[in-house]
């Protein structure tokens, strides 16, 4: 695959440099049909000072996923094991992100995915079936459609289920057995089990709190280890996603202007503030009902960049980032828009007059 | 000494440590160390620069574990059992003559105490010192598995001797203090009351333990400890075991400048340390010297600058010898003297005392807050006992045992886990020891492993419950035990008697419940005592959940007192503190509560007689005497009505209920009594200028007083009362709500014609408007004292009624609240009689009184007319 051609690259390709390297100096000991050891895993996620060789060129391995260390240690701990792990949290918290990473560094592949929806079905989880071949040749395996956790388990390889919450709770259900005996039968082959080759195993991310989401049974919250990604709680590192992510979005977008640093800790800080209902003053205010989150901090200045870039040949306009930000903030309620007017009248005049970003922002309240 | 290897690059120590973290991430400094085996990180170690670590190494090997130099330095952490163990060889192998060890001085002629076998760890010396305004208090606890207490005790057992080197006196930390996080602050409360005098800051916050920790992805410097020098510490080499202690101790310490190392004491107590090495190594031919870490590297700094000091008198003239010392090192050596001799010259003389003391695992833990040695106590105690069996993988096993432990207390509290969690947890593990690089898993792990594998769905309040519940196994609730010696504070072994008496729970921390049946049972009478004594005391034992309360007069017709108590150090602190006051709980808490009465004001009769009620709560009836005496005083100088009726209250209740409050005989309450009313009838005197916020309360002291003259009883005379009432009436500017209630006493007596309250009520109506205004506040003092006045007297109602009628719309609203409050004073049944007598009056029937002021249906009409109205003037332009 060429990068240039996709949108957006699977984490394979776009690392494929790092996990190369790291391959060739891990000498590690790793589970069955794992790419890389845990120890190695580890690094390709949280990055590590000393760059590795690959065919002697030194290959900076950076951090990929910033906020609890000890947490990625435990995921890739539990999926040496016999669970499943789940990753939940608020939206936005790159849960997707480190579950793609994971299975990237694992099985050197992230696209063996499911996605989850109010309409996926049992036979979208395990297998379906090309009618036209079943009707010719019978049940058969040529017939057989396997889905990704068919092809996970027939060749050892991570698959990831992606927004299980999403699905109804009988289309869940249909893991249980499956991550408990790691086989699957398929009754309508003579002799139709499959079974799991080691390395594989299943990473499924949730959202709990959102709203349209279904409840887990006790039984499948079993077959899986938690892990909550909690939002990152300081600024600094919130600026430095926001400012690396969208870099590399409007890279993509063909768009090679640099990121404003001031301006992404502008928005970080409006963010994180709006986030917690506190303000780095340690006042109270009020919390609109929308996802405050990192992506979409990261979506409203990239919006803005690409217009300013687009209509204005120039660098993000205050103007242009409120303008965004109020299709964000209001997305659940109307009301949220006072929310955010009220965090201008007091927060953002009263910074106004030490800084002259501040005081731009503040003047772009006219669009709320 | 002359062969001490200078340091390299002194003048910024700081930044060589720095560049060489950021060289090599996961790095160990010997291959030879405990704990981790991991590949990459044994060789091509850059932790330090080369040079600063040779040099580090040689002085290891010439200065600290020489063993032919006459004084070996063992650096430690304390609380740790790693260290314990290798204490243990170290002693076996070097056989001391003499062991020097970090700890108060003062504290020596306390060592037998802690060695002696039946005292039961932990425990701690507890240190107190006052000067002048200044006063403080320290703690030392010792665990089983802390280095320390190991010493002692085997310094005992070989027959040799141990003694503490290092200042009574510590100064408060005061680096750090801008790096503090919120929580630590919030958690400063626990440490006012005591400091430890075993604080690390120094050593677990510097730059390098910081970076340390981010390169290893440790979370904290207890997890880097935990990994570098727990797990595993039984398989090391003891040398190598001591020296990483020492290279990262040192290295620690070098991120510090002389000056903040001054300003911060650590440097005087080193000095004071050195002292006594110094001494000891002229005496004895092996001198073991065990301290914090921290302290090796600045000991032996001080020893080569004294021998840089002496040297330098004789060759002056030769500079050469003068460039071993860095100038940096010279600076600190002018301030230290200065320093110095400003601690050691006090100018107001020093008050101190050392008492040995019980200690908990909770307080011991510094995840409370303590701020001293190592978090989770129960865990690494348990850990130790292991590693004195010589079970292979302490903490892994340890670990193992709490997961089940976890599991049962989970299942008995029908929590949701299966066996299947649990091994889970435990494959969780044994994976990250291996990520992590550890010869076996622990504490870090385990609480990881939980975290994971029991938990299920998002982490929040109600979910991390079973991790709640690991922290306070990890923890612990054991309280030590001293054994019994002459140093023993007379009020600590008289509470504990008592305790033990009362079959108080001593033995674990958390709180317990003690639900005492008053009144049936004369041993809970002594619990509840004892309790009432030990709160008075300050001590925190016992808090008061539920039960009569007599100060406040609440709750009286409950039987059973509740209350709920929890023994620390903490208690037991107090009380040494309570010692000045007695030898016995009791006798501290009557010349305590002497103390308070003696500096009451002599006129307080009110405040005299609520000392006298806690003090028969108490059970301090040889106390109580005196405290008659003064209440008699205080009744006899007081000229406060309202205070002189506080305490008649007071006597009555007392001298009522005295069963139930357990008095033997009447204590002289009767005459205190009589004295009391007697006292207040005479102070009525002052009621005319009585202030408007006091009124209601006199108002009730005159209805009680009239109680007592109607008993009838020779003590209450009547007549007395009676007159200063008429005396009364007879004032001018009496403030109404007294003169109703005057009236209505004096009629109730017969004293005056029922008559004179309707009278005086109607000129109040009939007066000027502002006298009417009065009306209210008249008749709240009538039925305060006769209420049965209104209910069956027509014409006082008459005369009401008419009133009202009279009023204008804005008098009558003005009026509303104080008629309101007025009428409370009566029951709905008797409210109801009043509503049906002035319905009559009124020519109602009583039917009239249910129904609803306004018809439904007349409101709908009128609603719906308004509506109307509205629409056609707004048609009109009108509105």
């Amino acid at each position: 695959m060429v990068m240039n051609e996709m949108m957006k690259p699977p984490a394979e390709v776009l690392y494929d440099k790092e996990l190369q390297a790291l391959r060739q100096e891990d000498g590690g000991k790793r589970p069955p049909n794992w790419q890389l050891s845990p120890a190695y895993i580890r690094d390709f996620i949280i990055g590590r000072d000393r760059p590795a060789l690959l065919d002697g060129e030194q290959v900076p391995i950076t951090r990929k996923f910033y906020g609890n260390d000890i947490l990625i240690e435990r995921a890739i701990v539990t999926l040496a094991g016999n669970r499943g792990l789940m990753l939940v949290g608020e939206p936005g918290t790159a849960k997707t992100m480190l579950s793609e990473l994971l299975s990237a560094a694992i099985s050197g592949t992230s696209t063996n995915t499911i996605q989850g929806t109010a309409g996926t079905t049992e036979d979208m989880i395990k297998y379906s079936w090309n009618y036209a071949m079943l009707l010719d040749k019978g049940p058969s395996e040529q017939a057989l459609v396997p889905s990704p956790l068919y092809h996970g388990m027939k060749h050892g390889v991570v698959t990831r289920f992606e927004e299980i919450t999403r699905c109804p709770s009988e289309a869940q259900d249909s893991l249980i057995s499956i991550l408990s005996d790691k086989v699957m039968n398929i009754p309508e082959l003579d002799g139709g089990v499959l079974f799991a080759k080691p390395g594989f195993n299943v990473i499924g991310t949730a959202n709990i709190r959102d709203k349209g989401v279904n409840e887990m049974s006790s039984a499948l919250k079993r077959r899986f280890n938690f892990e909550t990604v909690k939002p990152i709680g300081n600024v600094k590192m919130e600026a430095q996603i926001i400012e690396a992510q969208a870099h590399n979005l409007l890279l993509h977008s063909g768009i090679d202007i640099p990121v404003e640093r001031e301006v992404v800790e502008l928005l970080a800080t409006t963010f994180m503030e709006l986030r917690t209902g506190k303000t780095k003053e340690g006042y109270k205010i009020d919390i609109p009902q929308s996802v405050m989150s990192t992506a979409e901090a990261v979506s409203v200045y990239v919006q803005s960049a690409m217009t300013s870039y687009y209509y204005e040949n120039g660098g993000v306009t205050m103007d242009r980032l409120v303008q965004n930000m109020l299709g964000t903030v209001a997305k659940e309620d109307e009301k949220d828009l006072g929310a955010l007017k009220t965090y201008f009248s007091r927060v953002v005049k009263e910074r106004a007059g030490q800084d002259p970003i501040w005081t731009a922002y503040y003047e772009a309240k006219k669009w709320i | 000494m002359n062969g001490v290897p200078q340091q390299p690059n002194q003048q910024q120590p700081d930044q060589s440590v720095s560049a060489s973290i950021s060289n090599e991430g996961a790095a160990r400094l010997d291959n030879t160390s405990p704990g981790i085996q991991s590949d990459e990180s044994l060789v091509n170690l850059q932790l330090t620069t080369a040079d600063e670590r040779q040099w580090l190494e040689q002085l290891f090997r010439q200065q600290v574990f020489n063993r032919e130099a006459g004084v070996l330095y063992m650096p430690i952490r304390h609380h740790s059992p790693g260290c314990s163990h290798h204490l243990l060889r170290t002693i076996a192998e070097y056989e001391p003559e003499v062991i020097l060890i970090e700890g108060p001085e003062a504290g020596n002629p306390l060592i037998p105490v802690l060695a002696d076998p039946a005292t039961r760890t932990p425990v701690s010396l507890y240190y107190t010192y006052e000067q002048g305004e200044e006063r403080g208090a320290f703690y030392f606890p010792m665990l089983a598995c802390s280095p320390e207490y190991i010493a002692i005790c085997e310094a005992a057992r070989r027959g040799i001797k141990a003694s503490f080197i290092d200042l009574n006196y510590r100064a408060p930390q005061t680096l750090h203090k801008e790096q503090q996080s919120e929580d630590e602050k919030s958690q400063e409360h626990a440490t006012e009351q005591g400091n430890s005098y075993q604080d690390e800051t120094l050593l677990t916050s510097s730059s390098f333990m910081h970076r340390l920790c981010t390169a290893l992805h440790c979370r904290s410097f207890d997890e880097l400890w935990d990994r570098w020098f727990e797990a595993g510490a039984t398989n090391a080499v003891t040398e190598h075991y001591i020296e990483e202690i020492f290279l990262y101790c040192s290295l620690s310490r070098l991120c510090y400048t002389s000056e903040q190392l001054e300003q911060d004491g650590t440097l005087a107590r080193e000095r004071h340390m050195l002292q006594h090495i110094e001494a000891a190594r002229q005496q004895y031919k092996r001198v073991l010297v065990i301290t914090g870490g921290f302290h090796t590297l600045g000991l032996l700094e001080l020893q080569e600058e004294q021998y840089v000091h002496a040297s330098s008198i004789t060759a002056r003239n030769n500079p050469s010898q003068q460039d071993i010392v860095s100038p940096t090192r010279i600076t600190t050596k002018t301030k230290i003297s200065k320093q110095g001799s400003k601690r050691n010259q006090p100018a107001k003389p020093i008050k101190e005392q050392i008492y040995p003391m019980v200690y908990t695992f909770e307080e011991a833990d510094r995840l409370n807050g303590y701020a001293s040695g190592m978090p989770y106590v129960a865990y690494y105690d348990e850990v130790w006992t292991r590693m004195q069996k010589g079970i292979t993988q302490p903490g892994q096993q340890t670990a193992i045992r709490l997961l089940s432990v976890l599991m049962k207390e989970l299942r008995q509290g029908e929590a949701e886990v299966s066996t299947s969690d649990a091994i889970e947890a435990y494959s969780m593990l044994q994976g990250l020891a291996a990520i992590r690089g550890k010869p076996e898993g622990s504490v870090y792990e385990l609480l990881d492993g939980v975290t994971s594998c029991f938990i299920k769905g998002e982490e929040t309040l109600v979910a991390v419950q079973p991790l709640q519940r690991l922290q306070q196994l990890l923890t612990g609730n054991q309280i030590g035990e001293v054994a019994s010696n002459p140093f023993a504070v007379p009020i600590v072994e008289d509470f504990k008697k008592q305790a033990t008496a009362c079959k108080l729970k001593l033995q674990f921390t958390g709180r317990h419940k003690k639900v005492l049946d008053l009144y049936t049972r004369p041993q809970h009478r002594q619990i509840s005592r004892l309790f009432h004594c030990m709160t008075f005391l300050g001590t925190e034992l016992a808090v008061f959940e539920s039960g009569p309360d007599w100060v406040a007069y609440r709750d009286i017709n409950l039987m059973r007192e509740t209350w709920t108590y929890s023994y620390s150090s903490f208690t037991e602190a107090r009380l040494i503190e309570n010692s000045i006051y007695g030898g016995t709980i009791a006798a501290a808490a009557t010349r305590r509560l002497e103390t308070i009465v003696a500096e009451l004001p002599e006129q307080h009769s009110g405040q005299a007689t609520r000392w006298l009620l806690r003090a028969l709560l108490m059970g301090l009836e040889h106390s109580v005497d005196g405290l008659l005496q003064h209440t008699r005083r205080a009744l006899r100088q007081d000229g406060s009505f309202l205070s002189l009726s506080e305490a008649l209250v007071l006597l009555e209740r007392m001298y009522e209920h005295r069963r139930l409050l357990g008095l033997e005989g009447d204590a002289g309450l009767p005459e205190l009594l009589e004295e009391a009313y007697q006292h207040t009838v005479a102070a009525m005197d002052t009621l005319e200028h009585v202030h408007p916020d006091d009124q209601a309360q006199v108002v009730q002291s005159l209805k009680q007083l009239h109680m007592l003259a109607m008993t009838g009883t020779a003590s209450f005379a009547s007549e007395p009362l009676y007159d200063r009432l008429q005396e009364l009436l007879e004032r001018t500017g009496l403030p109404a709500s007294l003169e109703g209630v005057s009236v209505a006493i004096l009629s109730r007596a017969g004293m005056l014609p029922a008559s004179e309250i309707t009278d005086r009520a109607r000129s109040y109506m009939r007066g000027t408007p502002q006298q009417m205004a009065h009306t209210a506040a008249y008749l709240q003092g009538v039925f305060a004292a006769a209420r049965d006045a209104f209910l069956y007297d027509k014409e006082l109602l008459n005369e009401l009624n008419s009133m009202l009628a009279r009023l204008s719309h804005d008098d009558f609203v003005r009026m509303i609240p104080e008629l309101r409050m007025a009428f409370t004073f009566f029951t709905p049944a008797e409210t109801r009689t009043i509503a049906t007598r002035a319905a009559e009056l009124l020519g109602e029937s009583e039917q009239a009184l249910d129904e609803p002021g306004l018809d439904e249906e007349v409101l709908l009409h009128a609603q719906a007319t308004d509506k109307a109205i509205r629409q056609e003037l707004a048609r009109w332009g009108l509105l």
